[in-house]
Parts: structure tokens; sequence; C-alpha cells
């Protein structure tokens, strides 16, 4: 800008100061959020507490260090203040991260720098857990004083606050992502449930099980190690995936990152299937792990609002034919993401074939109750993305709505069972069969009817209890939930036709 | 510089469900110049501001800021653009001059350019005495003072300034007047919506009037204050003593007087001739009829008439003036609609 030249020409230059080239190396957002939130009142009185409450434990431990068990009292306690300080106050920082921006419309001033959605998004995410990261080096005097008190695992204890601060990266992630979303009911009240059951969990394993933990984190018990490394992946997969939907929902329109995600899925449930099949996991475990791993992608596929525009579409079209046709199911947009889902859907259940049979197992055939699990709760995940589709006013950002619809479901699955309960007659419950979790009452209906009906002093049920009715039910509905979010999609697809075709247009015309 | 105009919007639509908040409307605004936006709320000046900013798409329709279009390269006419929006919140813990230069961080600054260039802008802004100040404890004059600064940091060839007066201080509007002035001189593209008519009048080279999401006039403000001037005549200033309701009375049994609006003393008053002489007779009519007259003289008519006026021709069904918008063309580009 030439306007402020003249002013400028009077003032001398600033004085450089060495320190500052290296802020110069990262990023803008992580500079901003770092110089807010150390500043930050929360943060403040957390880094305080926690160090007046380790030292006053410390010395009080050291008062009685002729206990055998202080060292292991005061490795309890410290994990425990740690664990309440990382894995609940600061991801809950995270809810207000992206909805504040939002309310005060800064994300538009932010967006039209050179600052994409991710980048705001991560730098977030990097700053809430660059501060945890820096409460875990505040206690490293308190670990080393623990040491000189005896029976100290180091390896293990190490291990375990590794953990605990991946876990809190992983819950920060979640907070972040979520803060994006406006219903106050998923963005706050979600995350805050998750922090009461986290932090009943913390009190739990610090109180009775952290003997059991620290054997875990030393990685002596078979398989440990592997568990370890699955549940890294898992956490990976998911913090990722909540910071991804949080930029695709402040990211401007021209800004895809419904592709990406996408194609990152299918190589994760891919990868996970080919792993499964040669290291030979166990069966019954990896439908359910295949779900968890699509059930998120599914949920922002079929929910993304449909803002498709030419410069998305242009370079699938270098791809000619082979580039419309991924288009179709990559494309941003709830349209693509229906066929997207039903392409992860069939993958999943060829992971699950095909593992059974390299497995040598029973071949196709299934346990039906495993069958009945997976398909209830892919039901649960199907309905309310149609149910979506039904509604007669359309409504921008559906993710909400989603899970409003899937908390629904599972609360009126919760409500029949306990109306079946207290009315001693559970038959009624076969006119909501409809409904996906209400298949998981009724597999438990027909299992106690079955044992209900062998006579008193027989040697055992002849058989087994038939759940056929019920496989074919779950297979019916989540086949018609499907079929008709795919009808609503195929209606969709003459618009993104449009745009292709104004893609290419525009394409032909460029110099 | 392009040759291609600085703002180009050609048969611009944008629907939100049944609301048309953009109706098809065409403008174009040369390199250099200040044009102000002016509507009544919900007119839809946000929300066509919003789309040259690259901040919402059209449903139909062309918008290009030098030539390129904001829909098919968004990133390119970001660069272009400097982007005012009406509110904005303000960071806390942060001061001014972190503010300033975490901004010119995310556009791409670094090192003593950065320090240079936020020096600058502060500068240019009168922001160097509140350097260390929170931002979120600056006054409104003073936020958008900031936001001025913000925008400016990238030096833009086109400035989209959303009701940038509204809410300051007498003070705070005339440093800002003051400042879109001198980016005027220094050749800046100013597309710019207010409420204040006045100040747009004397600040803008043309006005573009929009009403129901259609612009109803574009033109300079003095072929907009004499062309909607239907009921031809001039318009005078009376003031009396006593009770000032004595004005108005006296116009409704007067022929050829119409009472336009009351003021504190008085009121003002249209006479159906451009002659004087009529003019004295009509006051000296009202010196007979007992009104104490202490002051009467002739008004110019004022843009926020000549606004009221144009209303008046549309709700009647008269038509707006001949504007010098571009004729529209077919659309270019048709989004599918968003759900």
């Amino acid at each position: 800008m030439s306007t402020p030249a003249p002013a400028a020409a009077a003032t001398p230059p600033p004085v450089a100061h060495p320190l500052d080239e290296f802020s110069d190396r990262i990023s803008p957002m992580l500079v901003k959020e770092l110089r807010q939130g150390l500043r930050a009142k929360t943060f403040v009185i957390v880094f305080l507490a926690l160090q007046a409450m380790l030292a006053v434990v410390l010395l009080a431990a050291i008062g009685a260090s002729s206990s055998e068990d202080a060292g292991r009292s005061v490795s309890t306690i410290i994990f425990l203040f740690f664990s309440l300080a990382v894995v609940i106050v600061q991801p809950l920082r995270g809810i207000g991260a992206l909805h504040n921006e939002i309310k005060g419309n800064t994300i538009d001033l932010m967006v039209l720098t050179r600052l994409g959605a991710w980048r705001i998004v991560l730098g977030k995410w990097v700053s809430i857990v660059s501060q945890s990261a820096l409460l875990l080096t505040a206690i490293a005097p308190y670990l080393i004083l623990r040491y000189f008190f005896g029976r100290m695992n180091l390896f293990a204890e190490l291990n375990l606050l590794l953990l605990i601060f991946l876990a809190s990266a992983l819950f920060t992630a979640i907070t972040v992502g979520l803060s994006a979303i406006p219903s106050i009911l998923i963005r706050g009240l979600l995350p805050l449930v998750m922090a009461l059951y986290i932090g009943a969990g913390i009190f739990a394993a610090s109180d009775d099980y952290f003997g059991d933990l620290i054997e875990f984190c030393a990685l002596q018990e078979d398989g440990s190690g592997w568990a370890l490394l699955a549940g890294l992946v898992t956490a990976a997969y998911f913090g990722w995936s909540s910071l991804a939907l949080g930029a695709s929902m402040i990211a401007p329109m021209a800004e895809n990152h419904s592709t990406v995600r996408r194609l990152l899925t299918l190589a994760v449930v891919a990868g996970f299937a080919v792993i499964a099949t040669v290291a030979n996991f166990d069966r019954e475990a990896i439908g359910p792990v295949l779900l968890l791993f699509c059930a998120p992608a599914i949920a922002i596929a079929v929910t993304e609002p449909l803002q498709l525009l030419p410069p998305i579409c242009r370079p699938f079209l270098r791809f000619g034919a082979a580039g419309k046709l991924a288009g179709r199911f990559l494309y941003p947009g709830w349209p693509s993401g229906i066929l997207f889902s039903g392409l992860l859907i069939a993958l999943g259940v060829g992971a699950v074939l095909l593992h059974l049979r390299a497995g040598g197992g029973p071949g196709w055939a299934f346990d039906d109750k495993f069958v009945i699990l997976m398909l209830g709760a892919l039901g649960t995940l199907l309905l309310p993305g149609l149910l979506i589709r039904l509604m007669p006013r359309r409504i921008p950002r559906t993710f909400s709505l989603f899970l409003l619809f899937a908390g629904i479901l599972i609360g009126t699955a919760i409500g029949l069972s306990i109306v079946a309960e207290e009315v001693e007659n559970d038959s009624f419950m076969w006119a909501f069969a409809w409904i996906p979790p209400v298949q998981f009452n009724l597999m438990d209906l027909i299992y106690r009817d079955y044992y209900d009906s062998v006579a008193p002093g027989a040697t055992g049920p002849p058989g087994s209890p038939d759940y056929q009715p019920l496989v074919l039910t779950g297979i019916a509905t989540c086949s018609i939930y499907y079929l008709g979010m795919l009808l609503f999609a195929l209606r969709n697809f003459r618009s993104i036709r449009e745009v292709e075709e104004e893609a290419a247009t525009i394409t032909r015309s460029a110099p | 510089m392009s040759t291609a105009p600085a703002i180009k919007v050609n048969n611009l639509y944008r629907y939100f469900g049944q609301l048309k908040a953009v109706n098809g409307i065409s403008f174009e605004i040369p390199h250099g110049s200040v044009c102000g936006f002016v509507g009544a709320n919900g007119a839809g000046k946000t929300t066509t501001m919003r789309i040259l900013a690259s901040l919402d798409y059209p449903t139909m329709g062309v918008a290009e800021i030098c030539g390129i279009n904001v829909v098919h390269h968004p990133e390119e006419v970001r660069r272009l653009i400097g982007w005012m929006p009406d509110h904005f919140g303000n960071y806390e813990h942060m001061t001014v001059v972190e503010y300033l230069d975490f901004y010119a961080r995310a556009f791409g600054f670094s090192g003593k350019e950065r320090k240079n260039r936020v020096q600058e802008v502060m500068e240019f802004t009168d922001l160097v005495p509140l350097a260390d100040r929170f931002s979120n404890k600056l006054s409104k004059g003073m936020t958008q003072r900031l936001c001025l600064g913000r925008s400016l940091l990238h030096d833009p060839q086109v400035l989209i300034m959303d009701e940038p007066a509204a809410g300051l201080d007498p003070k705070a509007r005339v440093e800002l007047k003051h400042l879109i002035r001198v980016l005027a001189q220094e050749g800046k593209t100013i597309f710019i919506s207010s409420h204040i008519l006045s100040e747009l009048g004397e600040m803008c080279d043309s006005l573009l009037f929009v009403n129901g999401g259609r612009i109803v006039h574009h033109g300079d403000a003095e072929t907009l204050r004499q062309g909607t001037d239907a009921l031809g005549g001039m318009l005078y200033d009376v003031q009396v003593t006593g009770d000032p309701q004595a004005v108005s009375d006296w116009c409704v049994i007067n022929p050829h007087v119409e009472f336009l609006e009351s003021r504190k003393t008085g009121g003002r008053i249209r006479i159906e001739s451009t002659d004087p002489d009529r003019a004295a007779e009509v006051l000296a009519r009202m010196i007979k009829d007992g009104l104490k007259v202490v002051e009467f003289h002739k008004e110019q008519r004022n843009l926020e008439d000549a606004f009221i006026d144009m209303l008046g021709r549309i709700d009647r069904g008269e038509g707006a003036l001949p504007s010098a918008a571009p004729k529209p063309v077919l659309p270019a580009f048709t989004p599918p609609e968003s759900n």
C-alpha cells in the first residue's frame, strides 16, 4: 500500500529481536492463540493451582516418607492432578474455540487472508495442546523428586504420562472440532458429559486401578504393545476426524475438505481390513472396529451442505469420465456423501467377508447376534440421514440435527424397554422394529422368550433362538433407509452436472 | 491495473429459500472511484458486499473484482480486496499491535517487512498511541480504525466497507471520513454502504440505491437530488416563536404550500413554485395570519429527501430513475441450492 508511506518515512524501523524471527517459522494462528491462551485466566489458574497442590502433596509425603507406599501414593496424586488438569480442564477450553470466531464475525476476516480453514483449526488445537505440554513440563520437577521415594517403574510411569497427554490431545481435538457446531447442546453439553465420564474414570483409576495401569504401561503383557499401537492409531483417526469436521464447517465454499477426508477414511478402512486379515485379528472385533471408523465419516458425509462450486469440480474434470465418476463419490455435499457412505459400507462388509474366508472359520456363515448388532448400529447411522432429507424445510447445518435424531432414536429404544419392563409385556416392541436401536431390545427379547419356553427341569433347550426374522428386519430397514437417501441424492445430481458443465466452460475459455 | 472495471456486477441474484435478498442487480464501478451503496435494512446491501468479498456465493449471475470472477477465483479476489464488515468481535488478551501483527502474518508478511507494514498502518489510522491497549477495550471509533487498518495491511486495490460509520460518534465519523478521503486520493476504489446519506453524498463520486434486492438508481448525488424531485417547487425552513404546531396547521388551510417535516421550533415546507416573489407572498401571509415568524430561509434538497422520494415513486408504481447500470446479460453461473 502506498497510503501510509509518507508517515512511514519519518519513522525509524523497529529494532529486530533475535527471537522474533522464530515466530515467523510457526503458524500465525498458533502465535495468536498462544498469545491469547497463555494470558487467559483459566490457564494461569490451572498452572498455579497444579503447582501449589503438587508442592503441598510432596511436602506432606516427605513428612511421611517412612511409609513404604509413599512413592506410589505420590505418583497416584501427581497423575490424578495432572490428569484432571490436562484431560478435563484444558480440552474444555476448546468448547468456544471456533464458535467465538464465528460469533464475532472474525472467521470471515481470517479466511480472507492466506489462512485456510485447516490452519485455523489446527492452530487452535496445537495451541491448547502446547499449553498442556507446558503443564507436563511443569510437573517434571515433582516426578524427579518422586524418583527419590523409590519403587518407581520409570518406563511405565513415563508411558502413562504420555498416554494421559495423548488422551488430552484427543479430547481437545474433539472439543475444538465440535466447537464449530452452532447448537450449544452438541458444542457444549456433549463435551461436558464426556468430561464428567472421563473425570469419574480418572478418579476410579487413581483410586483402584492405578497399579493395573502401571502394569499395562510397562508393556510386559502379551499383546499390550499392539493394543497400545491400535489405540494410538484409533485416537489419531478420531482426533483428525474431529478437527476435519471443524475445518469443513468454517471453510469458505470454494475450499474442498471433503475429498481428502473421504479418501483418508477409505484408506484407513482398507488398510485396517488388510492388516486384520493378514494378522488374523479376532473375527468378532473387526466389524465393530470398522463401524467405529466409518461412523464419523458417514455422519459427516450425509450431512454436508451441498455448496458445489466450479473451482472444486475442475481438478476432477481433468481426468475425464473417471474424474466425473470419482466426483460422484468425493465431491463435497450430501448427495455424493450418500454414495460415498454406500461405498464405505460395501468396503466394510467386503472386509468382514474376506476376513471370514481367510480365517478358515465358519466361511460365509454369520453369528446372528453379530449381524443384528452390526445392522442395528448401521441403521442408527442411516435413519437420521434419511429423516434429515425428509424434513420439509431446508436446514443449512444438519450435523447437529443428525446427532439429535440419533440421540432420539437411542432414547426411544431405552424408553420402550422401560415401558416393556413396566407393563410386563414386551411383544409390542415388534411394532417399533423399524427403529434400529430397538432391534437390540428385540434381540434380547428373542433370547429371553426362547429360554422362558424351556420347561423347568429340562436338560437344555433344543436348537437355538430363532433370530432370522430380526436379521431380515435389520437388512430390510438398512436397505430401505439407504435406498431412500439414495433417491434424494440422485435427484440432486442434476445440479451437480450443471456445475460441472459450468466448470468445463470456464476451463475451455481460460487462456 | 487491468482495463476491467474495479467492480462489475451483472444480473446478480441471491436467494435464501423464498427470500430474494438480491434480485438481479447490475452495476459497474470504475477504478479509483468512491461509490456509496444505499438502501434500507434488508435491501440486500450486505449480501451483495459479501458476495463481492467472496464470503458468499450468488444463486445466479456474475460478480467480478478487477475482471476476476469472485466465484471462480476467490483466492485471487481476496488479494485484491480489503473487507470491513458491519460488525465484528475483537479478541480478548490481544493488544492492538498484536492484532495487526497477527493479520500481517496471516497475509504472508514476515520479519522486518511485517513490522514496517504494521507500523505504517498504525500511523495511517492513528493507532500508535493505542498500540498496547487490549483490542477488546477500544471504543467503537477506535475499533473501526483498527478494522480499517487490518483491511489495508495487504494494500488492496478495492475496499469494501459495510456500514463503517454505524454507531460512531460525530468525532469518530469525521476521522473515518478523513481516512476514506485520503484513501480515495491515493486511487483506491471504495465501495461503501451507509445509512448516513449526507456523508455519503460528500464522499462519493456515485451512489447506488438498492431497494428490495434491486438497484433503483445509480448516479451522482446531484443527479439524484434533482432527478427525484418530481413535485418541483422550493423548500423552506420556517421557525416561529410560540407553538411550532402552528406552522403545520397553517399549511393545511393554505393551498400550494405543503408541510414536510416538524422541527423543534417550526418545520420544513414546500412552496409549489420556484418564483422568489411567491415565497415572499407566503411569508407575508403567514405573518398576516398571526404566525410569529423569526426565521424563513431556502433549503437545498438533501439526499434523504431524494431517497424518500425515490421510494415513494417506486411505491406509487412510477418506477425508479434511469440509472447508469449496464444492461443485464444471460447468467453465466447457476450453482445448486444448498441444503
